[in-house]
């Protein structure tokens, strides 16, 4: 690299514009089923995996897909917001945002930020401080996984009840099928001395 | 949630959570109330009462009351606005409800904007709109100018009351720019507006359009479709059972008919429409007699005691002994027969089913004939034989004491009739509605009013109660109302920020942010007046700003500019507690928060947010939902009941009344619908793509390669459906290559990877004054088919608008001509060859090999030019001059590019090849002068095997082949040979196949090689047959036997690794399990575009299996047996049989032709003589008579490998 931390993390930023952030994905998408998906509206330069934490396997739902250039990026994810597109099988349309600095695990260190880490010692007013953010980060925690949990809840019996309804409606397509393909309905239409759009 | 304002003002009660609504219960903004400019100055303008209901008292207490007027206040940091309740006190609006919001947007902005402009008269107007932007974040749209065009009268009003605002210099210049100096009259309306409102008609029309032409309109459903209890239309709940009623589900639905409805609440009607519906007598299975109105068991399984009409349109059930009686009226014997037959289960028709008077079927058709029936009572009368005290609107008269009893136009070609034994109810118009009876408990019929109010102050009862335990939250309404004010600008911004950092939870959570937003700000501004503190307890703070925390965090101060970046990194609302398990509290909590924010979206909202192009506004007229299964079971046991009775020796008109012949038609409809609308789990998934389906660039390439002698400088090449935008490049390239300066323009609704010249638009919406002249204009290419071509005409159409001189397109054979438009184009030529094979494939889908997917249509859409009718003779004059006419280019089979000659070699130059071959090399460098490829062939041929005797022998029969053939181009262009420069033809055609040579090696090892390589070289790619049927595992259907097959690896080893792309996903179908292939890919084939149509030409073809049968057969056509075939074929029983093979077989043609390139494969096909198509025809499922079996995508699938396996073989045999 070589070059100075300012750079490196400019360059970072404009990748950031350029990478659309999706999720909801199935879990079967690999790099390059998305790779294909969005080469169809533009080049894409890379995919990057977000692994999830939130589960225990982990099992990416959410990925970064770097666009050659933030206006494909831009348009891109205007477009998915208007014309679901739905990845390999998944019935339920993925989801697409502008990618966040945060988003980014390898990202570069801002430049003329510093993080130094250090104890505290219980005596120091800090102390209490830092064991409320500890808590709070905990509750934190365990509130996001109250929430995920109802989401995956919702998500299981809306899948549920699309395969209900597919069901139902194919059962009625079957049953459909059946009279056509029986030849009773030929038949009767010879009778009825009709023709049918078949 | 901002409870900040008890302590100032006691006597102004405020209201946060809020929403105005109208007496219907509609969701309506006070703007319709009065302004009340000054004290007792308001303007009339009320027409309904309208009410406020929402929180007050730091949310505690709710209140819902009648207001009559608004107004607003500038003066203070904050524009503040105020309703006036009916009893006089002034309600000032803090925050309104989530779902309130966007119906109030505008006129906040339009307060804000005011505000702004008073206060900061100097600035300009980019500070404004960002003001406005900060303030108004929370909302999806931006503010706008739009916003405030709705209020400009009141703009003006407000400006004339305030001198202020009247100095404003921002306010002023910002009218008259940004409003185009309009004047503050609200019919003076701004051009921009009327251009939508252009826009909005014209895609109107189109819809109209859409409706004329879209003959398969529910319109004659049998099946009626008004309420059950009112006998009205309207917004209707199906029951899903046998009784196939309709129902109004909620009171407001039935409103017009004073319909009690089902008496659901909108809430159990969203939550009921997730599920099948079946009413109450469906749910308990207790039906009532239709005749006499008695509840009784209808369930077949145990003590039926009401049974159901068999009629399939009918649904009304019967005692035995009711119906027998009404059936034979006056015989008593007869009746009783038949009561015990029904009550043993034989299946009868009630008498609705035939007019009472003559007993008759009804003829929907004929309007006499059509059926006027009674709702009441099971009586049918054809509308001629209507009783004359049956009165319609028309004869009805109060005076005399006729009343109206029977309306036309609510059933579909019925009329709904009450006969004379009713008494009608003048108030309701129709009969006393107690006749429908529901088993089960009783649903308590309360007033809607009440209904809905209690309903509500329970919810939020709860809502409150949670928020009550919440103590803290309390503390928080604490804040002293000069913080917030101080803060307000800061404050959006800060929120602006909060809105946007959620991290990937998507819209649920934004709009839930949002109710947050206060409160955060508040926090914030308490905490940020400090000083500095240690970094620890800044960070504590901030979090505190984050999370709604208690007051107690005022004290601590930070500073905001940090503090942005630490929020961006957590998550938010969230609260601390010491533990970690969150206690019942929290997770109360927190799900509300959830259902808060998921009640804040709705499906419609989502709906016209997601607006679909024109062109696919028709598929969301047919709701499968409609069709409900208690229908579907029915009209299929009358289906099958009526054929029953006929076979049993009844008549026709007995099985009518059981299912009549529309119904019958129904079925047939609803298999198609129903098809179409399942077809993506009919037919394989394939996602990915939008149901896109590009053209290959080889093809393009072949297409730009004939068009582009059409082309003159200026034109301008329109590609109105340009999929990955590759045409418009290619034929850039070309048409620079020779010199022409030509503009482009792409159209497409989905975003191009190549934005060249592209516009994201719905080609519907293009309008003629955007393109230039007609005669300037070539336009076409591959629109979406649609079922029944239905969109390319729709597409072909359109582009008729702009008359273009010329129309190239890739359609389907149903789609209408252009010579049969009103405004007839002439045929230049067509090609129905070109897209046999795989010559499309599906953008952004891979398979598990990465490769991307492919596809072909069963049969091969063709390939046309068409010219304006004042220029058709020039460009037939093109035409001729390239070898471009139609009957030629019929034949002309081209396949992939001349990249991939080699095999060709083996095959000399017949004199059909020259065609296609011309093609072929047009493509790479050297345009279309068929002569030059012809000779060149001939000594490309020549120099690659200089040394195969059965070259000459197949020239000669070649030759020969040709002269039996009714086109022969070429021979005419024979003449001209070499009239290009030869030399030039020479090294192209001999590095060619030098390259071959060495990098084709494989290919031509299938013909000459001796069998072990072709083993060798058939492993290899065996294994990559195996990926890319996984990869069709998209579609769910492995076929593993097959892919073990041997023939494969004869096949196989005609594919050099660099084709595999083209080639592979043939492979693992060889022979006959091509054909099964096929059921699987047809779904594939199915040429998507949004709403997928299995077109019956494209589509599904379950009669696959029988075809498949005779697949066994194909074995059987051992080496020996071709010399035969091949004799009926050409005539020329001295050609060698595996030529013979190849050519004669669609599919080896297809799939080897590149390398059979310079055999004029195409000729031979035309050519083929039926004796050729037999085993095809074996193959052939019933459906597909007609073109098919050429063009066939399929051409592989039906007439497989076989041969070419054989060929395969053969060709160790030419080595002999």
């Amino acid at each position: 690299m070589g070059n100075s931390p300012e750079e490196e993390y400019d360059a970072f930023l404009e990748k950031v514009k350029r990478t659309i952030y999706v999720d909801n994905l199935s879990p079967q998408v690999t790099e390059s089923v998305l790779k294909a998906a969005f080469n169809q509206f533009g080049n894409v330069s890379s995919v990057q995996f977000i692994p999830n934490y939130f589960e225990s396997k982990n099992m990416p739902q959410s990925a970064l897909v770097i666009m050659e250039n933030p206006k494909q990026a831009r348009e891109i994810i205007g477009q998915m917001e208007n014309y679901c597109l739905m990845i390999l099988g998944m019935p339920r349309p993925v989801r697409a945002q502008p990618a966040k600095v945060e988003m980014f695990d390898d990202r570069p260190r801002k430049p003329g930020r510093k993080i130094v880490c250090r104890w505290v010692d219980p005596t120091e007013p800090d102390f209490e401080v830092a064991k409320k953010i500890k808590n709070l980060v905990r509750k934190h925690a365990a509130e996001a996984s109250l929430v995920l949990e109802h989401q995956r809840g919702e998500e299981e019996k809306l899948a549920n009840q699309q395969s209900e309804t597919l069901k139902g409606h194919y059962r009625k397509y079957e049953l459909l099928d059946s009279v056509l393909d029986d030849g009773t309905a030929k038949h009767l239409e010879r009778y009825y001395n009709m023709k049918l759009t078949d | 949630m901002a409870y900040s304002d008890d302590e100032c003002e006691l006597a102004l009660d405020n209201v946060s959570d809020y929403e105005f609504v109208s007496d219907t219960e509609e969701l309506i903004s006070f703007v319709k109330l009065p302004v009340e400019w000054n004290k007792g100055e308001t303007r009339e303008g009320t027409r309904k009462p309208i009410f406020l209901s929402g929180k007050t008292d730091n949310g505690l207490r709710l209140i819902y009351k009648q207001v009559i007027a608004w107004k607003f206040d500038l003066s203070y940091d904050k524009p503040e606005i105020s309703v006036l309740s009916a009893e006089g006190n002034w309600i000032k609006l803090l925050k309104p409800r989530n779902l309130f919001q966007d119906t109030i947007r505008t006129i906040q902005i339009t307060v804000h904007f005011l505000h702004f402009a008073k206060w900061n008269p100097q600035r300009s107007k980019k500070a404004l709109w960002d003001h406005l932007n900060r303030s108004f974040s929370m909302f999806q749209r931006r503010p706008s100018e739009d916003d405030l065009l709705n209020h400009l009268q009141f703009i003006d009003e407000a400006v004339k009351r305030d001198e202020t605002l009247a100095n404003s210099k921002l306010l002023t210049t910002c009218l008259d720019e940004s409003l185009g100096k309009r004047t503050f009259t609200a019919d003076v309306k701004p051009s921009f507006i009327v251009d939508d409102t252009d826009d909005n008609e014209d895609l109107e029309e189109f819809d109209k359009i859409d409706e004329n032409g879209d003959d398969e309109s529910d319109e004659d459903d049998c099946f009626d479709s008004v309420c059950a209890i009112c006998d009205n239309g309207g917004n209707l709940l199906i029951c899903d059972g046998k009784c196939m009623r309709s129902f109004h589900a909620t009171v407001k639905d039935g409103e017009e008919s004073q319909c009690e409805s089902l008496g659901f609440t909108n809430e159990e009607l969203e939550e009921l429409k997730t599920v099948p519906f079946y009413c109450k007598n469906c749910e308990y299975k207790q039906h009532q007699c239709f005749a006499c109105g008695e509840l009784g068991s209808s369930d077949e399984s145990s003590d039926c005691e009401v049974f159901c009409c068999v009629n399939g349109a009918c649904g009304l059930f019967y005692h035995p002994h009711c119906v027998a009686k009404l059936l034979h009226p006056g015989d008593k014997s007869a009746v009783e027969e038949h009561r015990q037959k029904i009550a043993a289960g034989e299946q009868f028709a009630c008498p609705a089913h035939k007019c009472h008077m003559c007993k008759e079927l009804e003829v929907r058709s004929n309007p006499d004939l059509q059926f006027a029936v009674c709702r009441r009572c099971p009586r049918a009368y054809h509308k001629k034989c209507l009783p004359r005290g049956i009165a319609f609107e028309k004869d009805a008269d109060e005076d005399k004491g006729i009343i109206q009893r029977a309306w036309e136009g609510l059933i579909p070609n019925r009329v709904l009739v009450y006969c004379l034994k009713h008494e009608i109810d003048p108030d309701i118009f129709t009969p006393v509605r107690d006749h429908i009876k529901f088993p089960g408990p009783q649903r308590k019929k309360i007033k809607k009013l009440q209904l809905e109010t209690s309903k509500r102050k329970d919810l939020v009862k709860e809502r409150n109660v949670a928020l009550e335990e919440d103590d803290e939250k309390k503390y928080f309404a604490k804040p002293p109302k000069r913080a917030d004010k101080v803060s307000a600008s800061s404050k959006q911004g800060d929120l602006s920020k909060r809105v946007e950092k959620i991290p990937a939870e998507g819209p649920l959570k934004r709009q839930k942010l949002a109710t947050n937003t206060n409160s955060l700000g508040k926090s914030k501004e308490s905490t940020s007046a400090e000083g500095e503190i240690s970094l620890g307890e800044k960070l504590y703070s901030r979090f505190y700003g984050i999370d709604s925390e208690p007051v107690k965090s005022s004290t601590r101060g930070s500073l905001p500019g940090e503090r942005k970046t630490i929020q961006k990194t957590k998550s938010p609302a969230k609260r601390i507690h010491n533990s970690v398990t969150l206690d019942a509290d929290a997770r109360k909590r927190i799900l509300t928060l959830m259902k808060d924010a998921s009640s804040s979206i709705t499906l419609d909202q989502i709906k016209e947010r997601h607006k679909s192009p024109s062109t696919h506004s028709q598929y969301s007229k047919f709701y499968a939902d409609t069709v409900t299964l208690g229908k579907v079971e029915n009209a299929i046991q009358s289906v099958r009941a009526a054929l029953k009775k006929l076979d049993e020796g009844g008549t026709i008109l007995d099985a009518k009344a059981v299912c009549g012949d529309n119904l019958l038609s129904q079925v047939t409809k609803w298999k198609d619908k129903m098809g179409v609308y399942l077809s993506p789990f009919l037919h394989g998934m394939r996602y990915t793509s939008f149901g896109r389906h590009f053209t290959k660039i080889d093809k393009l390439k072949e297409i730009v390669d004939m068009l582009h002698w059409y082309v003159h400088d200026g034109d301008m090449l329109v590609d109105f459906c340009c999929g990955s935008n590759d045409f418009s490049c290619l034929m850039k390239k070309k048409v620079d290559e020779i010199g022409k300066k030509c503009s482009f323009k792409n159209y497409d609704i989905l975003q191009p990877k190549n934005d060249f010249n592209f516009e994201q638009r719905d080609w519907m919406g293009v309008r003629p004054h955007e393109l230039p002249d007609g005669s300037q204009l070539i336009m076409g290419l591959n629109p979406p088919f649609g079922y029944n071509a239905a969109l390319a005409n729709k597409f072909i159409n359109k582009a008729l608008e702009f008359k273009p001189k010329l129309i190239i397109l890739i359609v389907p054979r149903e789609t209408e001509r252009l010579d049969k438009k009103a405004y007839p184009y002439n045929l230049v030529w067509e090609d129905d060859q070109m897209f046999n094979g795989r010559t499309f494939y599906l953008p952004g889908s891979v398979d598990v090999n990465d490769k991307e997917i492919e596809d072909w249509n069963l049969i091969a859409p063709v390939l046309s030019l068409w010219s304006r009718p004042d220029l058709a003779p020039k460009h037939k004059a093109i035409a001729e001059q390239h070898g471009h006419s139609s009957g030629a280019r019929k034949n002309y089979r081209l396949e992939e590019s001349s990249k991939e000659m080699p095999v060709q070699a083996i095959h000399p130059d017949k004199p059909e090849n020259q065609e296609s071959s011309r093609e072929m090399h047009a493509e790479t460098v050297y345009s279309d002068k068929p002569e030059n490829l012809e000779s060149s062939k001939e000594m490309h041929v020549q120099t690659v095997h200089p040394d195969k005797p059965e070259n000459q022998e197949q020239e000669d029969d070649a030759m020969v082949a040709s002269s039996n053939q009714e086109s022969l181009p070429c021979d005419g262009s024979r003449g001209n040979e070499g009239d290009k420069n030869p030399a030039e033809e020479k090294n192209h055609s001999e590095p060619n196949s030098n390259k071959f040579d060495g990098k084709g090696k494989r290919k031509r090892q299938s013909i000459n090689l001796p069998p072990e390589d072709n083993l060798s070289s058939s492993k290899g790619s065996q294994l990559r047959h195996l990926s890319p049927r996984v990869a069709g595992g998209n579609s769910l259907e492995p076929y593993p036997p097959k892919l073990v097959r041997t023939p494969s690896h004869v096949h196989s080893d005609y594919h050099q690794p660099n084709r595999s792309n083209l080639h592979t996903p043939h492979q693992p179908y060889p022979e006959a399990a091509a054909y099964g292939r096929n059921e699987g890919a047809v779904g594939n084939l199915v040429r998507r575009y949004a709403a997928p149509s299995p077109n019956p030409n494209y589509g599904l073809r379950r009669e696959e299996p029988n075809s498949w049968s005779p697949r066994p057969v194909t074995p059987s056509y051992p080496g020996p047996g071709f010399p035969s075939r091949y004799g009926g074929q050409h005539n020329h029983p001295a050609v060698i049989p595996s030529y013979n093979e190849m050519n004669s077989t669609p599919s080896t043609m297809q799939r080897y032709a590149p390398r059979l390139d310079e055999l004029n494969h195409a000729r031979m096909n035309n050519n083929r003589p039926p004796p050729m198509h037999d085993p095809s025809v074996m193959y052939r499922p019933p459906g597909t008579l007609g073109p098919v079996p050429r063009g066939g995508s399929l051409g592989f699938a039906q007439r497989p490998y076989l041969p070419h396996s054989q060929h395969n073989s053969s060709s160790g045999w030419l080595n002999e």
